[in-house]
């Protein structure tokens, strides 16, 4: 122990290492009024209302991607329908932001553990999809979707001829 | 007597041919009395100094080269036609010369007018025998963009980035410095009624509490003394 | 008037957006030369260095002896009927030019070119014959009318200094017929039946005196089937037939005959203009006829003989024709020598100048008559041509080491190539290269822009143009040949290298009716291996030709098919691949032939076509005219889509985002028929929109009171055109546009027998201008806008978006934003004419008659060639230059910027760094 407390107090001249080690042979009597079960209780207190604070930490984590749709909605509505630099910056990052999160999905399931899991991990999908759906209708608004005959036009081929003809006044 | 409106020549003519055996003419030179449109043309002093020239280049056009006028040493011309309407152009590749529709009706009256396509029959006379008073030279070039500094000092991008940047420098010097300081203060705000309306408001609802208030901070006053 | 004055400035402010001309930019693609037509009456001045030149296209004008230049020119009307009929100098440095149609006289100043005074003369009937010829103070008029009993003569005297009349008086003619031909050798009339023996001498002055000597008198025998021929230079007067030629001076007595010894192939006469004037009527000169030149002879009439030193020979181009118009000068050298200059207009339109010694310089003037033009591309350079030699050939040469050798040495050789141009300083690296450098070879430019020219011309004289310079590169006379209705194919282009390319011409023979093809190279102007010299006589004459698609088999050549009289096909070239590429298409192939004096239009197919026998049959047949006797009706105009013409979008989008289908009928033809004298209407205009392979009339539309020039144009699925109305006086601009609707009926194919009916948007616009061409622009791949190309009655070609004229913009009362979203103006009736949009600024071309569109290789730019009295060619682009870098790109200034801020960068990061370490020792 007198060894590690020197190689510490080597880094830090004048720094006093708190680290726990309540475990430690100390000959030092606790003092007055100090129980040394209520460290105990208290663990054992937030180790109780852990597993619902989990569930309920995982049931916002799920809810996260619901909760932005109200805002996203105001700022499509703030930022217009035209094609400028604002509005297709704020379209990209609505979709990047649920493309990114629906791959990124094993990272947040590993956060999502507890009875109910699975149905959290629905729900976060389904806001994520909610998200984007939000995007594609803000970008069928704007009308940069495919949708009408126009948008196909550069793709028609030009008809083929199969008669040929040719001729005119008279040379005669 | 000029050769195109010489009646007696024109009237034995007549006469000695209308028991002639007729010659079909398949050209417009029928029976029709012809008439001399005449005009004057200036041209700017200066322009016509550079280019003396000018009479040379300038044509002037009935009804689109139909009859065709030649400008004299004295920048006149005239044109027989017969009667009719006709729109005369003077042209000139370098100067603007308004065109004027001259009507003829066959008893030889004239009048000039102005050109209106959208309503032909609209009269807006002008003065005969015609004068051409030169208009605007024609630009036929556009200008090249000149490349200033002010495009780019003024871009809107520009002004957004540095003009906040420039203010936020500039307004904690104007702060410091004291004379502004004292002119800040000096300028006399309009002072707000807006205390004057609560003590008014509170005094109409809550008159008594504001006497048992006294009271109370009055003995809390003489306690702390005590403890003390 | 605020939606009025509104919409007008929306109009302006779209104006703007027009592109036009940059004045740095003048002179860098376009180019003018002046022309003046072909030369009838040429006089030298008295001093010899100026010639006073009227010509057939009504012009007068005034060339430099010495160069040829033009010093002035008058068109004196544009009016086709009207033409100069004599010319004289006057004493008094002046001179008159009388024309007809209607007669006018007009005397002007030689030197400087201004009017001095010009009469009218009315005529109530057209006389059977009118002579003019001038005397020390006045212009004569001799006119022979038809009187109750028999002929008048009426002898006019006008002024030469005001132009006033001073006597008019009337002579019987009891002897006079009609057909005779008189020459005015004033104050004698000289007159000759050609069937009579005899010449009638008449002073007009003197109503009594009256000659008449038989021309056996004068020793002329005339055979039994001869012609005698009248013609007159200056005072004397020539009597020819086919065996002799004599020439006889006129005095009070009769005719006195030059004893000079004419020989019968005397050509032409002339009496020269002298430099002193005391010699005036001493001289003659002749031009005759030998078998390889001209010898050209001055006889001194007082001596009566030639003066041998002073004549000689003359030597004219291959390429000119016979000539028809000698002037000659005669003037005395410093050493006493007598010296002449003669100026020859021939029959090829050229005018020649020259003395003794050679031809000075020689003045085209076909280039004022022309009739086709096509532009071809050059062939390719050295550089590219080893290039296609290696990517061209398919031969396995060992596999891939053979190719890789191959490749290495090719390059190896375009590099010893390049370094040999830069180091010769061919080469331009930045920018395209100034006009004006002659010696630039025949060889394809990077963008297309370097073109050849081939110019048909009405004397049927063929030349070949560099578009970047206007130099003629070759020129050629075709002979033989009835350029009555003369077309120019062009079988094969220099792109399919190592194949040659081909153009054929088709004509009429001058002896019989039968078709003649001249076969040509068009990059060296040598005839084709055909027939003989490129001269292929066909047994056959053909009533319509028809150049068909070319494919891989028949080595990129097109086929012509050509319809005989009888309505049988024929192919040239007669190869077994070509027969066999028409007999597979025959189902599919169709011709048309309209007649333009009955309005008859008829139609054959080619399906019973096999390999050894090509027939046709008729299948339609349309007649378009009325058949009311008061009514002459006639087709004026049939305009047909360019066969290479593409399409780039196949509809139009709608504001809505829904697509209204072009209607795209490949085989439609626009026939414009006109009619005059019709009791109620006067002048009408029918448009008949024909569908050639089914026969059926697509849309039709009248109108009524108007009066020609007709104009149409033709082009993807819209169609313009052009009349005066005459009801209003002012010319205007009508617009049909065809769509097939919402939908396509048929998206892969089009077949002329299952088309719909297409939906027609119409609209007439007013044009404050008159316009005499008008033609459409054209690119590669149909992606840039087209715009119409107007060419006006004042010499400018205006270049119009043809937004102008979109049949879809609304009145302003009906605009709604969605036509703002389209980009579709609201309705103005009049267009607008801004000086911005005249493609050849201040270069002005008299009596433009016609304008040719060819794409570039660049999708932006077209190549404009305008003809009329002058040519004018330049380039055009509709949308700006989108595919290549302006003139105006700074290069220097961004290497400049952008070097400066790689500095900058390092340097900040320099001093960052710096800056960080101090922070750090802190």
């Amino acid at each position: 122990m007198a060894m590690s407390n020197r190689n510490v107090s080597k880094k830090f001249k004048w720094s006093i290492d708190l680290s726990n080690r309540n475990k430690s042979t100390c000959d030092l009597a606790s003092p007055p009024g100090y129980l040394p079960s209520i460290a105990t209780t208290v663990a054992e207190s937030t180790k109780e209302n852990d597993s619902s604070l989990l569930i309920k930490r995982s049931w916002d984590v799920a809810l996260q991607p619901l909760k932005q749709v109200p805002m996203n909605l105001f700022m499509m509505y703030m930022v217009g329908s035209s094609i400028s630099i604002f509005p297709i910056m704020m379209v990209g990052m609505m979709f990047v932001r649920p493309i990114r999160a629906l791959f990124s999905m094993n990272q947040t399931f590993k956060m999502l553990e507890g009875t109910q899991a699975i149905g959290q991990i629905l729900v976060y999908i389904l806001g994520q999809l909610v998200a984007l759906g939000l995007a594609l209708y803000k970008c069928q608004s704007m009308g940069l979707l495919p949708t009408h005959s126009s948008d196909w036009l550069a793709f028609i081929d030009p008809q083929q001829r199969i008669e040929y003809s040719g001729g005119g006044q008279t040379l005669l | 007597m000029k050769l195109s409106v010489d009646c007696t020549f024109f009237s034995t003519l007549i006469v000695c041919l209308s028991f002639s055996v007729c010659v079909k003419s398949n050209e417009g030179e029928t029976s029709k009395e012809w008439f001399k449109i005449e005009g004057k043309v200036q041209a700017p002093d200066a322009w016509a100094k550079l280019n003396p020239d000018w009479k040379l280049h300038t044509d002037v056009l009935i009804d689109g080269g139909e009859y065709r006028a030649f400008l004299r040493d004295d920048a006149s011309f005239s044109v027989s036609v017969p009667s009719g309407s006709y729109v005369v152009e003077v042209f000139n590749p370098s100067i603007y010369y308004e065109p004027v529709r001259v009507d003829i009706n066959s008893k030889g009256k004239f009048r000039a007018r102005r050109i209106n396509h959208v309503q032909p029959s609209a009269v807006s006379q002008v003065t005969y025998p015609l004068k051409f008073k030169p208009g605007m030279p024609y630009r036929y070039f556009q200008q090249r963009e000149q490349w200033r500094v002010t495009d780019l000092l003024f871009s809107p991008m520009v002004l957004m980035m540095f003009l906040p940047l420039i203010l936020i420098f500039i307004l904690p010097k104007m702060m410091n410095d004291p004379e502004t300081r004292k002119e800040m203060e000096n300028i006399q705000m309009p002072k707000y009624e807006m205390p004057e309306m609560s003590e008014m408001l509170t005094s109409l609802f809550g008159g008594g509490d504001a006497a048992k208030k006294t009271t109370k901070s009055s003995g809390s006053k003489q306690g702390a003394v005590k403890r003390k | 008037m605020k939606i009025f004055s509104y919409s007008l400035c929306i109009v302006f402010i779209l104006i703007q957006t027009i592109n036009g001309l940059y004045e740095d930019q003048i002179g860098k693609f376009d180019w003018r030369q002046q022309y003046i037509g072909k030369v009838k009456h040429a006089i030298f001045d008295s001093t010899g260095k100026k010639i006073v030149v009227g010509t057939e296209e009504n012009t007068l004008a005034l060339l430099h002896a010495g160069t040829g230049k033009i010093e002035w020119r008058h068109l004196l009307g544009s009016n086709t009927k009207s033409k100069i009929t004599s010319l004289f100098l006057l004493s008094n440095g002046k001179v008159a030019s009388i024309s007809n149609i209607p007669t006018i006289v007009r005397v002007f100043d030689v030197s400087s070119g201004i009017l001095q005074w010009e009469a009218a003369v009315a005529k109530d009937i057209q006389p059977v014959l009118c002579k003019w010829a001038v005397s020390k103070r006045d212009i004569i008029s001799v006119e022979i009318n038809p009187s109750r009993s028999g002929y008048d003569l009426v002898l006019t005297e006008y002024s030469s200094i005001g132009g006033t009349e001073n006597v008019a008086s009337t002579t019987e003619l009891p002897w006079f017929t009609l057909g005779t031909n008189c020459q005015l050798v004033f104050p004698h009339l000289v007159c000759l039946h050609p069937q009579e023996d005899a010449v009638n001498i008449v002073d007009v002055r003197n109503s009594d005196s009256h000659q008449r000597i038989e021309l056996q008198h004068l020793g002329i025998t005339v055979g039994a089937d001869q012609l005698v021929t009248l013609g007159v230079t200056k005072n004397f007067v020539s009597l020819r037939t086919t065996g002799t030629f004599s020439l006889y001076k006129i005095t009070d007595e009769g005719l006195q005959r030059t004893s000079a010894e004419w020989p019968s192939e005397t050509v032409l006469v002339s009496v020269p203009t002298v430099k002193d004037a005391e010699a005036q009527d001493q001289y003659m000169a002749a031009l005759i006829k030998r078998e390889k030149n001209y010898a050209v002879k001055i006889y001194d009439l007082e001596a009566n003989q030639v003066l041998e030193d002073v004549s000689g020979d003359m030597k004219l181009p291959d390429h000119a024709g016979e000539p028809d118009l000698l002037s000659t000068f005669l003037m005395r050298k410093p050493n006493g020598e007598l010296s002449y200059r003669y100026a020859i207009s021939t029959t090829d339109d050229s005018l020649h100048y020259g003395s003794k010694k050679e031809v000075y310089w020689t003045r085209e003037e076909a280039l004022t008559s022309i009739v086709q033009v096509e532009m071809v591309d050059l062939p390719v350079s050295s550089i590219e041509a080893s290039i296609e030699e290696e990517f061209g050939s398919d031969q396995a040469l060992g596999g891939i080491l053979g190719h890789t050798i191959k490749r290495l040495s090719s390059q190896f050789r375009q590099l010893l190539i390049v370094t040999q141009q830069l180091l010769a300083g061919q080469i331009s690296l930045v920018r395209r290269e100034a006009v004006g450098n002659n010696n630039k070879a025949l060889e394809r430019d990077r963008f297309g822009l370097h073109k050849l020219i081939l110019i048909l011309t009405r004397p049927g004289k063929l030349f070949a143009m560099d578009t970047l310079s206007g130099r003629i590169v070759w020129q050629r006379l075709l002979k033989n040949v009835n350029i009555d209705k003369v077309r120019l194919y062009v079988q094969r282009t220099s792109i399919h290298y190592p194949l040659e390319p081909q153009c054929t011409i088709l004509a009429k023979s001058s002896t019989s009716n039968q078709a003649v093809l001249f076969v040509f190279h068009p990059i060296t102007g040598e005839p084709a291996q055909f027939g003989s010299e490129g001269y292929v006589n066909l047994d056959y004459s053909v009533q319509q030709a028809l150049l068909l698609p070319q494919n891989e088999e028949t080595e990129y050549m097109k086929p012509l098919l050509l319809l005989d009289e009888s309505a049988a096909p024929h192919v040239f070239p007669p190869t077994e691949s070509a027969i066999n590429h028409v007999v597979k298409m025959s189902n599919n192939l169709f011709m048309f032939v309209a007649d333009t004096k009955s309005c008859v239009l008829r139609g054959y197919s080619l399906a019973k076509s096999t390999a050894d026998h090509l027939a046709s049959a008729a299948v339609w047949q349309l007649q378009l005219c009325s058949s009311s006797d008061s009514v002459e009706e006639e087709i004026v105009s049939i305009v047909s889509r360019h066969p290479e013409e593409k399409v780039f979008s196949q509809g139009r989008v709608l504001a809505d985002r829904s697509v209204l289908y072009k209607y795209l009928n490949p085989n439609m033809v626009v026939v414009a028929t006109a009619g005059t004298n019709h009791p109620h209407h006067r002048g009408y205009l029918n448009l008949y929109l024909i569908d050639v392979v089914s026969g059926a009339v697509v849309f039709s539309t009248s109108h009524r009171r108007v009066q020609p020039p007709y104009h149409v144009v033709y082009a993807e699925n819209w169609i313009i055109y052009a009349y005066y109305n005459e009801k209003y006086r002012r010319t205007e601009l009508s617009s049909l546009e065809l769509f097939e609707g919402q939908t396509q009926s048929n998206s892969t194919a089009f077949s002329s027998f299952s088309a719909p009916q297409p939906l027609v948007d119409r609209q007439a616009y007013i044009y404050p201008s008159h316009i005499t061409a008008m033609k459409d622009t054209v690119s590669e791949q149909g992606m840039t806008a087209k715009h119409i190309l107007l060419g006006l009655s004042n010499g400018w070609i205006q270049e119009m978006p043809r937004a102008f004229l979109d049949p879809r913009r609304p009145v302003v009362a009906a605009a709604t934003p969605e036509m703002r979203e389209e980009g579709i103006m609201p309705y103005l009736p009049e267009l607008p004419i801004p000086a911005e949009a005249i493609i050849n600024y201040n270069q002005t071309i008299s009596n433009i008659k016609s304008i040719y569109v060819t794409p570039s290789s660049l999708e932006s730019t077209a190549l404009v060639f305008a003809c009329g009295l002058d040519i004018f060619f330049t380039h055009v682009t509709p949308s700006r230059t989108f595919d290549v870098l302006n003139d105006d790109f700074e290069y220097g200034f961004i290497a400049l910027v952008l070097t400066g801020l790689t500095l900058a960068s390092f340097i900040t990061k320099r001093l960052a760094g710096k800056k960080s370490l101090r922070q750090a020792w802190k």
